[in-house]
């Protein structure tokens, strides 16, 4: 929320700027690799919360502010895999046929899923129903999309996700996750 | 929605249970397992013919990871007679979970091997045959492990491979090594003048002194340079090591793991010394130790045999190794393995 009032008061201080506050919806889909060969998936939910434009600059300089929030799975075989959700604020910068997106995502929630798991207390051992762990999961990712020919309303894209496991052993975890995929326009939409 | 919501946690579910499921194959086991033991999650896999009961139970060193030991001599020697176990340690590998550090770091991971032995029991049977082996830092776990109450008695013998069981003697001893080394080969006339720079520069070392600890490690990592430029040993990394460190492990994880949980610096914090009740070993033991190695000094294996009181003990010195002699030796490594464990299973 903060960065939501320093975007729409930055705007409404500059005179040679203007705001528009469309409330453009897209979804995106990727295949994602978790450090980069594990095999997964993500799927996100944007929402458009304001566009800053610079009309000196043409249409180029403009910026959009968005809310995102997406999940996605991954599976590390023989070890491990494990379902993620994460949701923060982005900023978007459109300009032409190239687009750049940078978002941060401070809420997260990662589940693991292990394989056959026995718990070991002093001299008992017995088999874990659905074993793995929770973790805190805050994120960051950026990615460069291009949109499609001849249409206004669908994008390609590669990005780079890195969600941090806290506390994981008694520290940290990063997990870099590469994607590419798919960004298309809810019904009536553009990009 | 929420079918497809749970197709997608059924298609999650599923590949892990394919991906850990045994081999349908008579008598062979190639699975994964996890351990939860005082707040961690420790996969061990388990790989080989259990058509005789045997499992080895291998403990890595320090920063490494379980299936790190995961080919050459093990994959095509001990795999085809036995189970071997290949274990990530609390912390290291692909270990996960949350608790707080620990006070007694290397006690609950000795505690944790025999959670891990208490699984294999329940999991593939009470009357199963487990033999111990610990490799450096995976030494001092082991000789941990083994002088601690009465748990010699899960185990049918103990292979030590290039085996730490004091960490002050260990640093003491590499000034000695490299010396004798860089002797020898300037003997041999082998690269003379770089073996004249090293011991020069050696010979300025205090082995006693905190200052030259880390001086001492670069040194030994030069005279390690030294013996696979001159041919003396061969490299210890093969392709397959590096698929396995790459694919089957995951990199990231492991380096991550390793950067912030190193329990031999603990170990070195504490001058952690088992020398003065090592006489308490009875079990059978096998030590296998490089010629070269500058990390663990073969004296320490030495050291070892001479204290412990097991009527059934062996030394083997491999003369073309440093640190990793299932490595750089895997033929006579494999075999001399092979003659223990058939001789006390």
């Amino acid at each position: 929320m903060l960065v939501l009032f320093v975007f729409l008061s930055q705007s409404s201080r500059s005179e040679a700027q203007e705001l528009h506050t469309n409330k453009q919806i897209f979804y995106s889909i990727a295949y994602s690799g978790n450090n980069i060969w594990n095999p997964g998936a993500d799927f996100a939910y944007n929402r458009i919360l304001g566009r800053k434009d610079n009309p000196s600059a043409g249409k180029s300089n403009s910026l959009e502010m968005l809310w995102r929030a997406n999940t996605g799975f991954y599976l590390d075989p023989g070890s491990h895999g494990a379902l993620y959700g994460n949701a923060g604020f982005g900023f978007r910068k459109p300009g032409g046929r190239v687009v750049f997106t940078f978002d941060l995502s401070p809420a997260g929630i990662y589940r693991s899923f292990l394989t056959e798991t026995y718990l070991v207390r002093v001299d008992e051992v017995g088999k874990v129903f659905l074993p793995g762990n929770f973790f805190y999961s805050p994120g960051a990712g950026f990615d460069i999309g291009r949109k499609l020919a001849g249409t206004h309303h669908s994008e390609i894209f590669g990005r780079i996700q890195v969600i941090t496991l806290i506390p994981y052993n008694t520290y940290l975890m990063p997990l870099i996750h590469i994607q590419i995929g798919l960004r298309f326009a809810a019904k009536g939409g553009k990009l | 929605m929420k079918a497809y919501f749970q197709y997608l946690i059924l298609g999650i579910l599923t590949g892990i249970l394919f991906s850990s499921c045994e081999r349908a194959d008579g008598n062979t086991i190639d699975e994964v397992i996890h351990i939860r033991h005082e707040g961690a999650d420790m996969p061990a896999y388990v790989h080989g013919n259990s058509e005789g009961n045997t499992f080895l139970l291998v403990l890595h060193g320090a920063g490494s990871y379980g299936l790190a030991f995961r080919d050459g001599a093990f994959t095509s020697e001990l795999e085809e007679r036995y189970v071997v176990v290949y274990w990530d340690q609390r912390a290291q590998g692909m270990s996960q979970g949350k608790y707080e550090k620990p006070g007694d770091l290397i006690g609950l991971m000795a505690s944790d091997v025999m959670a891990l032995v208490a699984v294999l029991k329940e999991k593939y049977g009470e009357d199963i045959s487990i033999f111990l082996m610990g490799h450096s830092w995976g030494g001092l776990l082991g000789n941990t492990v083994l002088l601690d109450g009465d748990n010699q008695e899960a185990f049918r013998g103990w292979i030590a491979v290039d085996a730490l069981h004091d960490v002050p003697f260990g640093s003491r001893s590499r000034r000695g090594l490299m010396l004798s080394i860089a002797d020898e080969q300037i003997g041999l006339g082998n690269q003379s003048a770089d073996w004249e720079t090293l011991k020069k520069d050696v010979m300025l070392l205090d082995s006693l002194s905190d200052d030259d600890y880390q001086p001492t490690l670069q040194y030994a990592q030069r005279t390690m340079s030294l013996l696979l430029e001159s041919g003396v040993v061969a490299p210890s990394v093969s392709g397959e090591k590096i698929y396995r460190a790459v694919f089957d492990n995951n990199p990231v994880t492991w380096l991550v793991s390793a950067f912030f949980n190193q329990p031999v610096n603990t170990a070195i914090e504490q001058d952690y010394s088992l020398t003065s009740r090592l006489s308490g070993l009875s079990l059978p033991v096998l030590y296998l130790h490089g010629k070269y190695d500058v990390s663990v000094p073969p004296v320490l294996a030495e050291d070892a045999f001479r204290r412990i009181s097991s009527s059934d003990k062996k030394l083997v010195v491999f003369e073309h190794s440093i640190h990793h002699p299932h490595d750089t030796e895997p033929g006579l490594f494999a075999s001399e393995v092979i003659n223990f464990i058939e001789r006390n299973r």
